[in-house]
């Protein structure tokens, strides 16, 4: 994963803060209901004794908060997916690669933690854990398939930006 | 020492039906409810949500199994020590804490080789380079450290406390 830059003074503080008091999309738990996704990773999980009827993370996006997410400096094209992800302290996302339905082949795929680093905010990427990142930091995927997951064992939410762009 | 040090590969030491019976069966919840009056850290771990009647991992002290440990080979013959298992099946997390500051050594042995999604976490840094039987003296008194399994596979590791008094 490539540290592109800090982009702070494009990223609100009070984005962590409404997402705090939000819940957003309990993940897995309502997926399936809610935008009716079926994958091999779920099976993988199931297979592995996850249970996907517990809150595994929270899934927050533009149909939950009340600001938007626009003209960020680092993005080149005319436009971009995003969702927000709140793992509470307890909370984890399995080791995955993102899987998402769009028609485009190639994307680059944004890491931004809306917060400082926090010993137990837990971030692995190809294997590697990332830490001693600031608020407001940019981080790109080497390729938007890379296998990465994290887990919060800290006494703090995480929340991190997660964006998609079509390239 | 600074945080963790490895000591050496103990494999032939370690009995493979040591981690298929734990794999097999229950043994003590883990529950947060258990650290109150032990971790300092106990009502912060509360206040930031941690429930304290989940069970974010499982242990097995010598009562929850059916073999007996012999004494390790680093070890001396006769030391005073303690011992304990813990399992963390796929989405178990064990949440970052440091343990009392007794005249002890700790020891960390992983039963399995690292596989990615096995975090184990001591003073940030991630330990991810073992195998099984891998022994590892750490310093859980004086640094955080934590662990997590967001793979597919189960991850048991053995805990030996030596006592130096």
């Amino acid at each position: 994963m490539e540290f592109i830059g800090n982009y702070k003074d494009y990223i609100s503080k009070d984005w962590y803060d409404e997402c705090l008091t939000v819940s957003g999309v309990s993940m897995p738990k309502e997926i399936d209901s809610k935008e009716n996704v079926s994958s091999k990773m779920h099976q993988k999980l199931k297979d592995a004794n996850y249970n996907l009827n517990n809150t595994f993370w929270w899934k927050i996006t533009s149909n939950d908060v009340s600001f938007n997410i626009a003209n960020l400096p680092w993005i080149t094209g005319y436009t971009f997916n995003w969702w927000i992800s709140k793992t509470m302290p307890g909370n984890f996302i399995p080791m995955h690669s993102d899987s998402i339905d769009v028609k485009e082949k190639n994307y680059k795929r944004y890491w931004i933690p809306l917060q400082d680093y926090i010993d137990g905010h837990v971030f692995i990427i190809n294997g590697k854990m990332v830490t001693d990142y600031k608020f407001g930091d940019v981080f790109l995927f080497n390729n938007h398939k890379d296998i990465h997951g994290s887990a919060n064992i800290s006494y703090e939410p995480r929340i991190t930006l997660q964006i998609w762009e079509p390239c | 020492m600074d945080n963790i040090k490895k000591i050496g590969n103990f494999k032939d030491w370690v009995d493979p039906a040591w981690r298929e019976e734990i794999i097999s069966k229950e043994g003590r919840p883990g529950i947060m409810a258990e650290w109150k009056g032990r971790h300092d850290v106990y009502n912060k771990m509360i206040a930031g949500g941690w429930d304290p009647s989940v069970v974010y991992w499982w242990h097995y002290q010598p009562q929850h199994v059916s073999f007996t440990l012999p004494t390790p080979p680093w070890l001396k013959e006769g030391c005073k020590i303690k011992w304990w298992f813990v399992k963390l099946i796929p989405g178990q997390v064990n949440p970052l804490h440091t343990d009392s500051k007794e005249k002890i050594k700790l020891y960390w042995l992983p039963l399995q080789d690292y596989e990615f999604g096995h975090v184990f976490l001591i003073d940030n840094q991630l330990i991810n380079d073992y195998v099984l039987g891998d022994v590892f003296e750490f310093n859980g008194g004086n640094f955080p450290h934590g662990s997590s399994n967001i793979s597919t596979s189960v991850r048991v590791t053995l805990v030996i406390k030596e006592y130096l008094e």
